[in-house]
């Protein structure tokens, strides 16, 4: 309920400046016909109506203020085994939390929701007790002719119900007032403002801790009198207006509380009725014109919502730079292959295949109190040098599972310079700054990643595919659990890329990791035609490639990791990728009810550039890999492909160039092998 | 004994009754629900009523009146001229002035309005 609350108070807050806008757009429209008012009052109807908002570049809606942001879904761990993080905006948080002073658990949003349920559920009964004592009250209105009822109950002509309406009139009223009066009713009826009421209500009552839909409404209700006025007059004589004003004043009812259901026939500013009554005239086309156009004009800037302004470092994905700061044995250090910002503002962080989400970032003033205090005394002056340099600085905090509440700040400053911040938070200090135990671990410098700024969107990307090239296979990446092979390096196959045809041949019986079989028992070798050598997008979600494989723990998280990801079909059981100019063959199973499941990833490398190398077993790794080839015939192959850390990782098997041979990679590499047997 | 007060729609009632009398209370409850538009619970509290109020009696679900339709319509005239004053229209325009809470100048004002 909280957050439904909470999304009400941001409908509302856009509603009143539409209602503010509206009340000035029926200023500039007082002369044009008063239908034209109501539809504004429409406008503002469908506002507070609508959940959902459009987007557009031509809204003049101011943007929605932070306070109010809802925390997105609970972030979603994949493989970081870190609790998701239970933290809402930090500001709404810190707000909260300064106004609850002890409340027992109960916080002031939620007491805020329930008077706010309280007060709506209040008015709802109000309107359908009012409703219903009214219905008793008219039991015995006798009938005058078809849907028009006489009843001593009534002091003014009214509207009444929904499906059915019926038009109640007071005894004592006789023609030819009794005449003009039914001519009101019956056009409130034909312009359905039996519908439009009570719908106004309904949202009132729903919003009825906005003092301007208050406003608003009083306004419908004589907006829709006055058009109702104009329908009716339109077609009388000027005696008859004479008429017809005699009869509004002779109607007219007093009225303080604000009626719900009846449409009352002398309901509010007779004067003013009276006065557009008798002055009545029919509109200009081109006043008419105008007005339709300032309405549309109103509804396409006024119903959509500015368009989200993304920070340039939202959906860019960085790698660690320079550590600049670092604060004695921290318990959490920046190893972090690559960090990403997708463009939701979310923050994570992939690492060792697993990709751990941070959570989203908040934008957030930096001050010295929730930022120098956090650095010790021998930070000397880089915490204010950094604080001042600061463009914009966002926030995210995130329960660690172990080290509890960590706090992720990301510095913008001025130029392309980024930096992320990362300590310990401590909750409590917030609210007691002398007792606040937060303190930074380390601090360090974004590298942008090559080429983000302009990713190239041809192929040119995508790992080459030249007709004539062979391959081998150089690192097997995943092999489903129910193989029988042992997922080593070499798969025993050369892969022929030819005009026409993707080609893989068995190298035979002998050659370690080989399985032994021949593929289709036929020489060896099995060709898949293939039009084209062209990559398409990858046709997976996160979801369904996840799905794919057979456990958990197993998934390779490739569109966290690559930013592009070429795909090929060879046939319905062969796939090449390209993440990020790498070049990989999967290969995929059929389980017995039809779905598909993933058997196998191996990354495949040119046999030429793979050079003499042998695939061995090395002490660290449970599995074969192979032998590294000089980090100079790989780095710079024919066509060089761009390597993120992350790929660089895979291809090599080490943490990033330069970093020791694969036979010492740390244990904690071994994702992605469910070791086969 | 002063004639019982009898509401205008109560009235309309007592037209069907006086017509029809002595009539069943169920053939009453049909012809209300077609002259009068009357549910026929509605017919039932009715009757109900104007016989606690002495203006009819029901006797085993079979309705006669106890007044005349001329003693109602004379009751009737005597409070209507209580009202009518006379039928000018100053004093007239004050009655409803009084009942609305327009002044006597707003209304001369929407007065001039409408005759202007």
């Amino acid at each position: 309920m909280e957050a439904v609350f909470l999304k009400l108070v941001d409908l509302s807050l856009a509603a009143g400046w539409l209602v503010l806008a509206v009340l000035a757009l029926r200023l500039v429209f007082r002369k044009a016909p008063k239908w034209v008012h109501c539809l504004l009052w429409g406008l503002v109807g469908l506002r507070l109506a609508c959940p959902a908002s459009i987007e557009s570049p031509l809204s003049l809606m101011p943007p929605a203020p932070a306070w109010t942001a809802v925390p997105a879904a609970p972030p979603v761990i994949q493989n970081g085994g870190a609790a998701p993080g239970t933290w809402t905006s930090p500001l709404l948080e810190e707000t909260l939390s300064q106004t609850t002073g002890g409340g027992g658990g109960v916080s002031w949003l939620q007491v805020l929701a329930w008077v706010w349920a309280i007060g709506a559920a209040g008015m709802l009964l109000y309107a359908l007790a009012s409703f219903l004592l009214l219905k008793r009250r008219l039991a015995t209105a006798t009938r005058l002719r078809g849907n028009v009822f006489q009843s001593e109950g009534v002091d003014s002509p009214f509207v009444l119900g929904l499906f059915r309406p019926v038009i109640y009139l007071p005894y004592d009223l006789a023609p030819p007032e009794r005449d003009y009066v039914l001519a009101h009713e019956e056009a409130h009826i034909r312009r359905r403002d039996h519908w439009w009421k009570p719908l106004g209500f309904i949202l009132l009552s729903i919003y009825w801790f906005h003092p301007l839909i208050w406003v608003a409404y009083c306004f419908l209700c004589r907006d829709i009198e006055a058009a109702c006025d104009e329908k009716v007059v339109r077609a009388l004589s000027p005696e008859d207006r004479r008429g017809y004003s005699r009869a509004l004043l002779r109607c007219t009812v007093r009225r303080f509380r604000v009626a719900a259901c009846p449409l009352a026939f002398g309901e509010v500013g007779v004067k003013e009725r009276v006065k557009n009554v008798m002055n009545y005239k029919k509109p200009a086309f081109w006043v008419l014109l105008l007005a339709l156009l300032g309405v549309g004009i109103a509804a396409v800037c006024l119903l959509t919502d500015p368009p989200v302004e993304i920070s340039p470092l939202f959906g860019v994905t960085f790698s660690p730079g320079e550590v600049i700061y670092q604060a004695e044995n921290v318990p959490i250090l920046p190893d972090m292959q690559s960090i990403q910002i997708q463009v939701n503002g979310v923050l994570r962080f992939s690492q060792n295949w697993s990709v751990t989400e941070i959570g989203t970032l908040e934008e957030t003033e930096l001050t010295r109190r929730n930022f120098d205090n956090y650095f010790p005394s021998s930070a000397g002056n880089l915490p204010a040098q950094l604080r001042g340099r600061t463009k914009r600085a966002y926030l995210r905090i995130f329960d660690h599972h172990d080290l509890g509440p960590l706090m992720y700040y990301v510095l913008e400053m001025p130029g392309s310079e980024k930096y992320l911040a990362c300590g310990r938070w401590d909750s409590e200090g917030l609210s007691d700054p002398l007792s606040d135990d937060s303190t930074f671990y380390w601090v360090l410098r974004l590298e942008s990643e090559e080429s983000n700024s302009d990713i190239p969107t041809d192929s040119a990307h995508f790992a080459a595919l030249t007709p004539g090239t062979s391959y081998v296979s150089w690192q097997c990446l995943y092999m489903s659990p129910l193989s029988s092979q042992a997922p080593f390096a070499d798969s025993a196959f050369r892969y022929l890329v030819e005009q026409d045809a993707f080609t893989m041949v068995y190298r035979g019986s002998s050659v370690i990791g080989g399985s032994g079989e021949s593929l289709d028992g036929r020489d060896g070798r099995t060709s898949i035609p293939v039009e084209s050598w062209k990559y398409t997008d990858f046709p997976y979600s996160e979801e369904e490639w996840a799905g794919l494989f057979l456990i958990r723990e197993s998934v390779i998280p490739i569109q966290a990791l690559y930013r592009q990801i070429g795909y090929l079909q060879l046939d319905e059981n062969h796939f090449l990728l390209s993440p990020d100019g790498a070049l990989w063959l999967g290969t995929l199973g059929r389980n017995p009810d039809g779905s598909r499941f993933l058997w196998s990833i191996y990354s495949l490398v040119p046999e030429e550039q793979m050079g003499t190398a042998q695939w061995y077993s090395t002490p660290d790794c449970p599995r074969f890999c192979p032998g590294s080839p000089s980090p100079s015939t790989w780095t710079a192959p024919r066509s060089p492909p761009t390597v993120s850390p992350a790929s660089w990782w895979i291809l090599t098997g080490r943490a990033s160039p330069g970093a020791p041979p694969c036979g010492s990679r740390p244990a904690t590499g071994s994702i992605g092998f469910p070791g086969g047997t | 004994m002063a004639t019982p007060k009898i509401f205008e729609s109560e009235y309309r009632f007592c037209r069907i009754l006086w017509r029809t009398e002595p009539v069943e209370s169920r053939e009453l409850a049909r012809l209300c629900q077609e002259e009068l538009g009357w549910r026929k619970s509605t017919t039932y509290t009715v009757l109900k009523r104007l016989s606690d109020r002495g203006v009819l009696k029901n006797d085993h679900a079979v309705v006669t009146s106890l007044v005349s339709q001329e003693e109602v319509q004379v009751a009737q005239m005597d409070e209507m001229m209580e009202k009518t004053f006379g039928g000018s229209l100053p004093a007239f325009l004050a009655a409803f002035a009084r009942r609305q809470e327009l002044t006597q100048e707003q209304i001369d004002e929407i007065q001039k309005i409408i005759e202007g």
